[in-house]
């Protein structure tokens, strides 16, 4: 052989080795270096973990009745990837395609939930199936609460429907049905917002540690993945934590298309929510959902005066609470909502439709602690509780609490009679005589009587006083100061989300607010009209109807003022190792109520229903026709059996009509009215939007909820089907309402 | 008697020292016979199809396999047992039957993953590009044994050898088949090296493909899934192009050292890579068997490459030696390409790696190039 021969086969075994060289190179690198990395890969290429969804806790009503329940809905899902590998088996290649195929799928599908009962659209079913939110090997829900007979309709079509499942799955069930609907809530899908908010809760961080085990996402598997359930309002979204369970997991070996082949290991189970316990007694609530729509119904309806429209009374809320111990016994908020519309899910469309067109007035808005109103009239014991506790009473202009004055039905400011001397024109002018409503003059005022009949003038006094005494002899703040103390300007803390702590306005906060925006708040300078109108609640004293209840409950309990409860207790399911929550009474503070006035002060409050017209210039009791005279709207009220004490309120509103306000508790009494002295079980506060005087709307719906509390004329035990019957009847008033308002406009 | 030895002088001087067996090369049957055996094995973990203790193993791919192996081995012998000297004057008919098989693959050809190579034949496939690779190792061995000259080969010889196999790859392409093209383009590199390639006719041939590729691309021969597949190796992880990669390469690392075990492979019984059987048949060795049964495997295939490389050199003749170089070009490339494709270092493209891959033609096709060697190697000069 020649020698270059040899040298090209040498070349040719240079080559050779050099490539073998490179596959042991690579092969080590592959099996010994990057072994663990691989095996992690193939685990997991392998195996699926599916989390088995833990059932949420239920809520029940103080007496222990099932307000939100879970059942059992037949669902209809599909798996993207099922679909489209199953499509891909069948022949259809190509996505246009694909495409077609499942839009005649979806036509069929359409036809036969709708042939079923449950009419659906192609488009829905399309848009169901493109939500970006699921990824392609989830079980996309694309229709609820379907017919059974659907599993083998489809079960037995693969080849029509491929990867379309029919399955069950837990949804929220409501017994009572929109029954408290604000207080219970309702539960959606999880957003991108929640669930960054929600990361954090589930997640091990400690920032000084390099160790793993101090950084771990989802330590218990507790972290929520997008299209969870998750509470978005109330009760639902407060206890979101207790009512949620634990999720489970399974875990189970697959094939290449991701089918089942076998378990592995042990499941972890679900563990099932807390069940929460609420103070409200269901059948109250009905009740008062029902007399609260009644009231604004008949706002809507009646004409106060011949020639004046109808109200709008678009919307009210109402508050019961045991003024023992701070327990809210119902809540109403109108206009509501079916938190069971929300099972499906609504789109965006639907949801502005209902929940943000401003006709709708807010339906979601619990009105009870989210709105907030002036407090007017109802504010008036607090401003002579104010006086008692910093000694206005008999300071210069102001007569001592017990004496009796008349009042001609308005006064002139003090620093105006300074400003303007003599110019009495320009004094008016400039809004310095406060006038009582309709000018309403009245004999025989002492602080007892200016609470019965509502006197303005006496609190104006008041008002002013704190303003213009010198401030080592009068705290200018005594009147916020008072209000605080009952609870004002600040939140309840009831167990519910989005309260409100409203505003109980001050010479610095009125600074404050121009000095940061004096577009919005041209006014910087407080003023003695500032002090006069806060006096009464008005100005920019803000209340929610929840605070109203809690500060009526201190005077109605002798002076404790309690952060209401809504939850008694919170009971972990037996699976679980938690302990239960109770709820105890909580008590804040309480507040000074001067023992010279207490009386006094209860006395006046029960004289707004107990007293009588004396004679043609005096006025009644506000509460008067309300708990008296049937043909007024009123009730025939035992008030002597079951005395109510109580105050109307008419907010001023710039441009609409007056917001009309009660808040009351029973069974009270004293001697003065000869009855027993009872110790109140029940406060009531109510404020009905743009419906007028307090005492023509919103002290007969007060005085017809009391009857019905002072008869025990509540149905008790309301049944499902009473509920929906109940329901159906709130449905037709509503219907009538707009014939009634045609029969008054001829 | 004399005269009879010294008619038969010219041809061998060994022929006397025994019969044919015992001048075959007994360590390239072993380690054949050994690839083979760990073939059948990895074959059969990668189609008995057994995910959960219910199924059935499915062993009629084994027995196919087997069967072929058997075929193999006789025609493997066939072709050690006549002297290749003397069949030299039929390479002509060879080449002119195999033409005439790759043709009538556009009449009668059956079509699988959009490649029309295969005859279908009572049941079973005959792959006839995977024949005409012997065929081209042999008539190339025959032509540029006969035109060597002491200088090394003109632009001519060159020139004839290249349209010899370019007629095959023509043939071959139009299928279209480019797995197999590289493996007769390995078979003419190894054969005109050893054969006296210069450098500028390298440079020319070199040239004369990118043209070809050019054109290729310009006529839009090549089309759109072929580029994806040549470049998968350079694409980014996790891209669909990948999947068949990284799903190997997966299968390989999870292997390990010591390997899952015999079928124990969840990447193989999970068939998470696709063509496991054949063209990703490594990745199965390499979960199942680990680093131990992949450098067996290697080990082997080098042990087998040295022999063929050690027949090369001891051959009596140029046409002899040329024949061990194609041979060994051929696998060298296929075990190579199979391998490094497996490993995420070569691209994607359909070739079976050498005695392993489940596939009767190229079990065929090894055992007769075996056989071939042999051949050579009995009629060797000492």
């Amino acid at each position: 052989m020649e020698d270059s021969v040899r040298l090209r086969m040498r070349v040719l075994g240079v080559v050779a080795v050099a490539l073998f060289v490179a596959l042991f190179g690579r092969l080590w690198y592959l099996q010994a270096l990057q072994n663990e990395t691989f095996e992690q890969v193939a685990t997991q290429q392998i195996t699926r973990s599916i989390r088995t969804q833990a059932e949420r806790g239920q809520i029940f009503d103080r007496n222990g009745r099932v307000l939100v329940q879970n059942r059992l809905s037949t669902i209809v899902t599909i798996h993207r990837d099922e679909n489209k590998q199953a499509l891909i088996n069948l022949g259809y290649t190509n996505l246009d395609e694909r495409k077609e195929f499942r839009s005649e799928m979806f036509a069929t599908l359409a036809r036969e939930l709708s042939g079923s009962g449950q009419l659906t659209k192609v488009s829905n079913l399309q848009r169901a199936f493109d939500d970006p939110s699921y990824t392609d090997f989830e079980e996309i829900p694309i229709a609820r609460d379907v017919d059974e007979e659907l599993l083998i309709f489809i079960g037995e079509r693969p080849d029509v429907f491929p990867g379309v499942r029919v399955t069950q799955d837990v949804v929220r069930s409501y017994p009572f049905g929109q029954a408290a609907a604000h207080i219970l809530g309702y539960v959606g899908s999880i957003n991108q917002s929640e669930l960054e908010s929600k990361e954090a809760l589930y997640k091990i961080d400690d920032p000084d540690s390099d160790d793993p085990a101090d950084k771990i996402d989802d330590p218990d598997g507790k972290q929520y993945r997008s299209n969870d359930e998750i509470g978005k309002a109330g009760i639902e979204r407060f206890f979101e934590d207790d009512l949620r369970g634990i999720p489970g997991t399974r875990t189970f070996l697959v094939d290449n298309v991701g089918n089942f082949v076998a378990p592995v290991g042990e499941d972890v189970p679900p563990r099932p929510g807390s069940d929460v316990h609420l103070t409200i007694d269901i059948d109250l609530q009905v009740r008062l959902e029902f007399e609260l729509k009644r009231a604004l119904d008949r706002a809507r309806d009646v004409p106060v005066e011949q020639d004046e429209p109808p109200f709008n009374a678009p919307a009210g809320s109402a508050v019961i609470m045991d003024p023992r111990n701070g327990d809210i016994l119902a809540m109403a908020s109108y206009p509501t909502y079916d938190p069971a519309d929300f099972i499906e899910g609504l789109s965006q469309d639907e949801y502005d439709r209902r929940f943000n067109d401003p006709f709708e007035h807010q339906p979601l808005v619990n009105r009870a602690i989210e709105g907030t109103y002036p407090a007017a009239s109802t504010f008036k014991p607090f401003t002579a509780i104010a006086a008692e506790n910093f000694d206005v009473f008999g300071w210069d202009f102001v007569e001592e609490w017990n004496v009796y004055t008349s009042d001609p039905g308005y006064w002139d400011l003090q620093s105006c009679k300074i400003d303007f001397t003599g110019d009495v024109a320009g004094a008016l002018a400039s809004g310095c005589r406060k006038r009582n409503a309709g000018n309403q003059t009245m004999e025989g005022v002492d602080l007892q009587h200016s609470l019965t009949f509502s006197s303005d003038t006496y609190y104006y006094k008041i008002g002013e006083a704190f303003w213009v005494a010198p401030d080592d002899q009068i705290n200018p703040n005594g009147i916020q100061i008072t209000a605080r103390d009952f609870g004002y300007g600040t939140t309840s803390g009831v167990q519910l989300p989005n309260e409100r702590p409203g505003i109980m306005p001050t010479a610095e906060l009125m600074r404050e607010r121009h000095e940061a925006n004096p577009d919005a708040f041209p006014r910087g300078q407080w003023t003695s009209g500032d002090n006069t109108n806060i006096s009464i609640g008005q100005g920019d004293v803000l209340v929610t109807p929840l605070q109203l209840a809690n500060s009526y409950a201190v005077l109605a309990n002798g002076g404790t003022l309690y952060s209401p409860n809504i939850v008694t207790l919170i009971e972990p399911n037996e699976q679980s190792d938690d302990e239960p929550v109770e709820f105890a009474p909580r008590v804040v503070r309480e507040p000074d109520i001067p023992d010279a006035i207490e009386q006094v002060i209860l006395d006046g409050l029960l004289g707004v229903n107990f007293m009588e017209k004396p004679n043609i210039s005096q006025p009644s009791g506000t509460g008067f026709p309300a708990f008296n005279e049937p043909d007024e709207g009123g009730v025939d009220f035992p008030l002597f059996e079951w005395p109510v004490a109580g105050k109307t309120g008419t907010a001023e509103k710039v441009g609409k009509a007056d917001n009309s306000m009660y808040v009351g508790f029973g069974p009270s009494g004293s001697a003065y009215w000869s009855t027993p002295e009872n110790e109140p079980e029940y406060v009531i506060s109510v404020v009905l939007e743009e419906a007028g005087f307090g005492s023509k709307v919103a002290a007969p719906m007060v005085a017809r909820m009391f009857k019905a509390i002072a008869e025990d004329d509540i149905d008790r035990a309301i049944s499902q089907e009473e509920a929906d019957d109940f329901y159906a009847l709130t449905q037709s008033l509503e219907l009538e309402a707009p014939d009634s308002t045609a029969a008054v406009d001829q | 008697m004399t005269a009879l030895r010294a008619g038969r002088a010219g041809f061998d001087d060994r022929e006397s020292q025994g019969p044919l067996w015992i001048r075959l090369d007994v360590s390239v049957i072993l380690l054949t016979a050994a690839l083979v055996a760990l073939g059948l094995v990895v074959v059969y973990s990668a189609t008995r199809g057994v995910l959960t203790p219910d199924d059935v193993p499915n062993r009629a791919v084994l027995e196919a396999q087997i069967v072929f192996v058997g075929v193999g081995s006789f025609l493997g012998a066939c072709a050690a047992a006549v002297d290749y000297r003397k069949a030299r004057a039929l390479i002509p008919v060879l080449y002119g039957f195999t033409v005439v098989l790759l043709v009538g693959l556009f009449f009668f050809g059956s079509t699988f993953n959009n490649a029309t190579s295969w005859y279908s034949v009572a049941g079973m496939t005959l792959q006839p590009s995977e024949l005409a690779k012997l065929t081209l190792i042999v008539a190339l061995a025959a032509w540029f044994s006969n035109s060597r000259e002491s200088d090394g080969l003109t632009l001519f010889d060159v020139g004839v050898g290249g349209a010899i196999a370019g007629l095959f790859g023509l043939l071959v392409l139009m299928q279209p088949d480019y797995g197999t093209v590289m493996v007769y383009g390995a078979i003419v590199a190894g054969v005109v090296l050893v054969a006296g390639v210069k450098p500028w006719h390298v440079g020319i041939v070199i040239a004369a493909l990118t043209m070809l590729v050019f054109v290729g691309f310009s006529t839009n021969q090549i089309q759109q899934y072929q580029i994806e597949r040549f470049t998968a190796f350079a694409a980014e992880s996790g891209t669909t192009e990948r999947y068949n990669v990284d799903q190997a390469e997966i299968a390989i690392g999870n292997g390990g050292l010591q390997g899952q075990g015999l079928f124990q492979g969840t990447q193989n019984n999970n068939s998470l890579v696709p063509e496991k059987e054949t063209d990703f048949i490594f990745s199965v060795l390499g979960e199942e068997l680990g680093f131990v049964g992949g450098a067996t495997l290697l080990v082997l295939f080098g042990l087998l490459l040295m022999r063929i490389w050690r027949i090369a050199i001891l051959a009596e003749n140029d046409f002899g030696r040329l024949i061990a170089v194609g041979v060994f070009s051929m696998f060298l490339f296929q075990a190579f390409q199979s391998i490094g494709m497996n490993m995420g270092i070569m691209p994607v493209t359909g070739i079976p790696l050498p005695m392993i891959s489940a596939g009767g033609t190229s079990m065929l096709t090894s055992l007769i190039a075996i056989g071939l060697v042999e051949n050579v190697h009995a009629h060797r000069l000492r």
